[in-house]
């Protein structure tokens, strides 16, 4: 079955609600799941149904922190609860540095993070992420102003934990990421798989013309995660939303 | 006309936020010739849309399948009707009904066999069954009681049904839920602004099919009437035709989309402001718009003798408008060529009468001068980009609140009769309803819809942090208090508009929800308010507008729809 955008946003913003997450979170996760699925990056795919509640607990541990630099412990939360402020803060320090640094270390669902990436992108920077899991090594960078990303990954499959590392590099200074880029890339004889921003955005607007494809168990399941929420209607709480 | 340039030129003039973002008087807005559904229909009009019945299957009771096609400069569209037999006890304007007497979609392009019978085996299922990208809206409907029978036997005797009865309730078909922007598979609404011109407008395909809905009750009626009485029925006058609109009824699910989408309701209101401060200020009130003015001032004295609703305060709210009309016409005309700027009515109005003769009046201003107004409903679309500001200081963000949102920070939220209302889901197909603590259960799965408290909140959680980091920035306070994102985000995002958020404590144990319906129905552009509660409202779209055989001919202003004179219609 396919369903809308709006749909997903909706149905993924209840079940992380459900699953006990707060509401900056829950509005995140419903943003970056959706957007990685319809970039085909696999959003919606990457996640569990019923979503994992916030196991990361509330505070973020900010370990190391310089002008051009910063290394966030996320504590074992869903990107969804801290990589936007891990974006965040890449960005503002690439305001001020001349290339800023963020890393978000021990995060689940690194892959989601190109929505938080592509929202800081299209303030005019040009940004990298790079983050490891048990298929390999992943990167995507954006031009300044990009909505969506050159996307890359390099197959190596080792048993990685529940958690990753994602690196941030943030820059208003085109030629010095572009170094980066090329240094991060650099794999000669790699099995690298390659989808460029053009071949995104041609996945984006397809999902967005027909809907997005997802299983009817899977639909089902992520309504479902939402009842957590929903409070038993009898004929009193009936009177209180119109006409009986 | 570029929009955002003149709204710049303008924005000085504005009314202020704390005078317009005040429920109250949101709550008294009416509609005008900026509504969605004016925007349309001059659309239809000026664009000469071609709206052709392809399909007309029913029965001699008026049950089947009907296709109306339609041909805009741009596209070709389908508006696809299935219209059942249902007893009176079935017939439930909820939400949670499961069966109607009519279920409709608008589709794009024309649609074949294969996609029919798709349709057929959904749309009347409603939220229970699943459609696709390619249709737009979705809507049900069902018969008034109370006019439908009467209307039938009256055309089958071979009379026109009596204009007075048909005022008591003025429409044929109420519909009961408008569904659009991505809802049950549908096209999502980045898809239809983007892709579909003739609908890249809010709302702007959930107000077609209604009209196409008033547009199938009024050729159903005059089908059953020839089917059951060939010899002697009768057609339906097109006068009456005219007065018949599509009635609607609005529950609470309406009141939670204008503090979920406030981005967008603040360019609604911004747009209609910068229309309003256009005619306030730039235009001369010559004899000639003088007169327009007074013309209708008298059409509204009509209009709102003729509204029919039982609601006591509706009822007084109504009958103090119609007597205030009276001391405005007096006071323009004493005024007479001392009057330079609509603004001195504005101002004169501001302190004398009651908020819905002020908005009225307001109303009526933009309606004699389109040439200044109308060209703004194309700027009434926004994409939302909610976004936060890392880098600002806490100090500023603290003064942010402090200025935009001084209204919340004088709510004493300790006080039970300030935060004991609460907003929640049911499960019962997600309705949203409104408890109250200690009267309802589920105040703990409650919806974040108080922004007030949370900004509260937020403003306290800032407080304590600048005492232990005056230095700070946004980005460090967040990764210190997370759990404050959401509302950080908003803050600085809608401190971006002029029309920041509208200014009531929605967890009051008085809110009164009626008055976010009502001003959501005033853009669409309803009349005839006729509150059944505080939390739900019957009312009517489209009387008075014209009929798709219109197209291409001279038509008359809908504004304000009155009785049609019917003194030779008689049989």
């Amino acid at each position: 079955m396919n369903v809308s955008r709006n749909e997903m946003i909706a149905a993924v913003s209840r079940a992380y609600e459900g699953a006990g997450h707060q509401i900056g979170d829950y509005e995140d996760a419903a943003q970056l799941v959706t957007f990685s699925q319809m970039c085909g990056l696999g959003g919606f795919e990457a996640i569990t149904v019923p979503p994992a509640g916030p196991k990361g607990g509330a505070t973020p541990r900010l370990v190391f922190e310089n002008d051009a630099m910063a290394v966030i412990d996320a504590g074992g939360a869903d990107v969804c609860e801290h990589g936007s402020l891990a974006a965040h803060l890449a960005y503002a320090k690439g305001q001020t540095s001349c290339i800023a640094t963020v890393q978000l270390a021990n995060c689940r669902y690194p892959a989601l993070i190109v929505g938080c990436l592509s929202l800081i992108a299209q303030q005019g920077v040009f940004v990298s992420g790079y983050w490891r899991d048990g298929d390999g090594m992943h990167g995507v960078s954006f031009e300044g102003g990009a909505v969506f990303p050159h996307y890359w990954r390099i197959d190596a499959p080792t048993n990685a934990g529940e958690t990753s590392t994602i690196t941030i590099i943030c820059t208003g200074q085109p030629a010095l990421l572009a170094d980066a880029v090329s240094h991060q890339a650099e794999r000669p004889g790699a099995q690298r798989l390659e989808r460029t921003a053009p071949q995104i955005a041609g996945d984006y607007n397809q999902a967005l013309e027909q809907g997005i494809a997802v299983t009817k168990q899977e639909w089902e399941a992520l309504n479902a995660a939402a009842w957590p929420i929903l409070v038993p209607s009898s004929d009193h709480s009936r009177a209180g939303a119109g006409p009986t | 006309m570029g929009g955002q340039k003149m709204l710049s030129a303008i924005a000085e003039r504005m009314r202020p936020e704390e005078e317009v973002m005040d429920l109250t008087r949101l709550g008294s807005l009416h509609s005008s010739t900026l509504s969605f559904m004016r925007t349309l229909v001059r659309h239809i009009m000026k664009e000469e849309w071609t709206i052709e019945r392809r399909v007309f299957n029913l029965d001699d009771g008026g049950h089947g399948t009907a296709i109306y096609q339609i041909a805009t400069p741009n596209d070709t569209f389908s508006f696809v009707l299935f219209s059942e037999q249902l007893a009176d006890e079935d017939r439930n304007d909820r939400v949670i009904a499961t069966r109607w007497d009519l279920t409709m979609a608008l589709c794009e392009g024309i649609v074949d066999d294969i996609w029919l019978e798709d349709l057929r085996r959904n749309v009347p299922r409603q939220e229970a069954g699943r459609v696709d990208a390619r249709v737009f809206s979705l809507s049900r409907a069902n018969r008034s009681s109370r006019l439908f029978s009467y209307v039938l036997d009256e055309l089958c005797a071979g009379r026109q049904p009596d204009v007075e009865r048909i005022a008591e309730v003025g429409y044929l078909y109420r519909t009961t839920a408008v569904y659009g922007s991505g809802k049950l598979g549908m096209a999502d609404w980045n898809k239809v602004c983007t892709k579909f011109p003739d609908f890249a407008r809010p709302y702007a395909p959930e107000m077609f099919i209604c009209y196409l809905l008033r547009q199938f009750s009024l050729d159903q009626i005059d089908h059953i009437a020839k089917s059951r009485a060939p010899d002697s029925a009768v057609a339906l006058d097109d006068r009456l035709k005219r007065f018949f609109g599509i009635g609607n009824s609005t529950g609470l699910g309406m009141a939670p989309y204008l503090v979920n989408h406030g981005e967008l309701f603040s360019q609604w209101v911004e747009m209609r402001e910068t229309a309003l401060a256009q005619v306030l200020h730039k235009a001369t009130p010559t004899a000639w718009r003088i007169n327009l003015f007074h013309d209708l001032v008298k059409r509204a004295t009509k209009h709102f003798a003729q509204t029919r609703t039982s609601d006591e305060e509706q009822i007084e709210r109504n009958r103090v408008l119609v007597a205030e009309l009276a001391e405005v016409g007096t006071w323009v005309s004493n005024r007479n060529d001392k009057l330079t700027t609509w603004f001195d009515l504005s101002d004169h109005a501001k302190k004398t009468w009651s908020l819905e003769t002020q908005e009225l009046i307001h109303a009526i201003c933009m309606e004699i001068h389109p040439e200044l107004v109308n060209d703004l409903e194309d700027n009434c679309t926004l994409v939302p980009k909610p976004s936060v500001d890392p880098a600002m200081t806490t100090a500023r963000l603290r003064q942010l609140i402090e200025q935009r949102y001084d209204w919340a920070l004088e709510i004493d939220f300790s006080d039970p009769s300030s935060s004991d209302a609460f907003w929640y889901r049911s499960e019962e197909k997600l309705e949203p309803r409104l408890g109250f603590v200690g009267a309802d259960p589920g105040v703990e799965k409650q919806m974040p819809l108080p922004i007030g408290r949370r900004v509260r909140d937020c403003y306290d959680a800032l407080v304590e942090d600048l005492a232990a980091h005056p230095k700070s920035d946004v980005i460090h306070f967040l990764l210190r208090r997370p759990s404050q994102k959401s509302i950080v985000r908003r803050i600085q995002t809608m401190s971006k508009h002029k029309y920041a958020e509208i200014r009531a404590n929605l967890a009051d144990r008085n809110v009164r929800p009626m008055d976010l319906l009502r001003c959501k129905l005033a853009f669409f552009g309803v009349s005839k308010f006729d509150p059944r509660s505080k939390l739900w409202v019957r009312n009517t779209m489209y009387q008075g507008a014209p009929l798709i055989d219109d197209i291409g001919k001279t038509y008359d202003s809908w504004f304000l729809p009155l009785k049609p004179e019917m003194k030779e219609a008689g049989a």
